[in-house]
């Protein structure tokens, strides 16, 4: 699913942020990104949902290189990567329900059943009373919930959540992994970077841990078995 | 396109708020221009039409003789019985003093001045006529008559006509030509101002088409309605300079009017400037997206 070999950023002309980067996440995984602030996670998840290019090495995207896919088909493959932005980054003149549709009208689909689907997940994360609210209008921990429905209603291969979980409280942040790991259920890569390591012991999955840009800590997820954490998890909740 | 959802608020930033009115200078300026050329041509048409139709014959009151009535029958006999004239009459002697009056003023009017006497002629056919023969028939029924069939005014009109469209079709290719030039920046600058959310719906996958369908929905609006304004304008102008009775006062030149397909080509221009917004920003969009990294 997603392969980087000797994986190095550097912005401009600064030092390399992400150094010699080299691992593998298989089809399914589900890996939390955790290291301190400044250590990459965010650079890290941008070379992921191709919005930056590597300054070295090679990442590989499903099955692809990323460095040689045309241009135009770039769109097809950005379309299979749902990214839960650090800041959201909504389109702050559409209503929540439309930032939300937003990512189903790109792969064309049927109005109907963009409305069916977009306001079953908004109530799903009780926005359901604000489908017509515009973003500036909404609390941070909203916000981020529709940033979140925005990233999984397309139903994506690939999920990339940078802090999805930073503006709410406890008993929602953990209802929010429960819709990435429900995605994950279904065959989704899921990639979550936090700081919430209370949420990351809950849970139970593997971690990725960054440091000074590099890695410093990483099981494959066919090490263990989560699916005890997820369910003792969601018994608490 | 119809109920499409506007991802980017074009028509609500500061660079691209003013372009209706820019367009609506130019659609104005455009549209003043072609119903100025075409009134004129128009015009221009009518007189030769007018013109090609008929022979003026003038009887000289020179060498002492008075251009009587004796001569003015014979020319007069002369002509209605030639087979390509429709009619001839002669030009009223009261109406004769009204063309004049105007350079001579009252008092030259009472002067006994000879006056030529006119015989209008209308030909049923232009080209079935032999001028010089006609000429020396004249000439030898009744001296010192002679026969102008207009060549000299219609090459110049003719002349005038081609050259006040030539300027016309010039001006309105340098007003597009601006107009383009206008729409192009502020595209760019619509892009520049964009970029962010522009770069956010790459990351979610929107092909470059999509983002071009956002500015020339805009465009084509905001080129339609800057039309309107234009063109609206313009037309409140004409409709101003037609009853200040600018024609009236000009008594020998026909009418300056349109015919009802000039009007429509004013009509046409709102949705021609729409449909320039709407090519420019497309093309502009998927230009400057193209180069991007
Ligand atoms: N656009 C940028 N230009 C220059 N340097 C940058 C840019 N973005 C990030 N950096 C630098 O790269 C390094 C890693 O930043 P990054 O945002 O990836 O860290 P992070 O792990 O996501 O931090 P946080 O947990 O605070 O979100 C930092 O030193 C940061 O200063
Ligand atoms: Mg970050």
């Amino acid at each position: 699913m997603v392969r980087f070999e000797n994986v190095g950023l550097r912005y401009g002309l600064g030092p390399e942020v992400l150094r010699d980067l080299t691992f593998e996440l298989e089809s399914g995984a589900f890996h939390f990104l955790v290291g301190p602030s400044g250590a990459g996670k965010s650079s890290l998840l941008q070379l992921l949902y191709l919005a930056r290019r590597p300054t070295r090495g090679l990442i590989t995207l499903f099955d692809r290189a990323v460095l040689k896919v045309p241009r135009r088909e770039l769109p097809a493959l950005r379309q299979r990567i749902g990214v839960v932005f650090q800041d959201f980054r909504l389109f702050d003149h559409l209503s929540a329900f439309d930032n939300v549709a937003l990512p189903l009208r790109l792969k064309g689909a049927k109005e109907p059943e963009i409305r069916k689907h977009v306001s079953e997940l908004l109530t799903w994360v009780e926005l359901g009373d604000h489908l017509d609210a515009l973003p500036p209008t909404l609390s941070g921990g909203q916000k981020q919930r529709v940033a979140i429905a925005r990233a999984v209603i397309a139903r994506p291969r690939l999920l990339l959540a940078d802090e999805p979980t930073g503006n709410v409280d406890d008993r929602i942040a953990v209802r929010l992994l429960h819709l990435f790991v429900d995605l994950h259920k279904m065959g989704t890569t899921v990639v979550i970077a936090t700081h919430n390591l209370e949420l990351v012991s809950r849970f139970r999955y593997p971690e990725l841990r960054l440091e000074n840009g590099e890695i410093k800590q990483f099981r494959p997820s066919a090490q263990r078995d989560a699916r005890p954490g997820i369910e003792a998890a969601a018994r608490r909740v | 396109m119809a109920g499409r959802i506007r991802v980017l608020p074009l028509d609500r930033d500061d660079s691209r708020r003013y372009l209706p009115w820019i367009v609506a200078v130019m659609v104005y300026l455009a549209a003043m221009t072609l119903a100025g050329a075409m009134a004129t041509a128009g015009m221009a048409l009518r007189w030769q039409t007018g013109l090609t139709g008929a022979l003026t014959v003038q009887l000289q009151p020179a060498a002492g003789t008075p251009a009587n009535d004796a001569r003015i029958e014979a020319v007069l006999s002369i002509l209605r019985a030639d087979a390509a004239v429709a009619s001839a009459e002669p030009v009223d002697e009261e109406k004769m003093l009204g063309f004049i009056q105007p350079w001579l003023g009252r008092e030259g009017l009472t002067l006994d001045l000879p006056l030529p006497r006119l015989i209008d002629v209308r030909l049923r056919d232009r080209a079935s006529v032999d001028l010089g023969d006609l000429a020396a028939r004249l000439e030898a029924a009744a001296p010192g008559t002679t026969v102008d069939d207009h060549a000299r005014w219609l090459t110049g009109i003719l002349k005038l006509a081609r050259v006040i469209r030539f300027i016309a079709f010039g001006t309105v290719a340098l007003i597009a030509a601006a107009a383009i030039t206008v729409l192009v920046f502020a595209t760019r600058a619509a892009l520049a101002v964009h970029k962010d959310s522009i770069a956010l719906l790459h990351i979610m996958g929107a092909r470059n088409r999509f983002i071009a369908d956002e500015f020339q929905g805009a465009a084509l609006a905001q080129g339609f309605r800057g039309g309107m304004i234009g063109l609206l304008t313009a037309l409140a102008t004409l409709v101003a300079l037609g009853s200040a009775g600018l024609n009236a006062d000009i008594g020998i030149l026909p009418q300056a009017t349109l015919t009802p397909l000039q009007w429509l080509v004013l009509a046409a221009l709102p949705p021609a400037a729409g449909a320039v917004a709407l090519i420019t920003a497309r093309l502009t969009v998927l230009r400057v997206l193209a180069q991007l990294v």
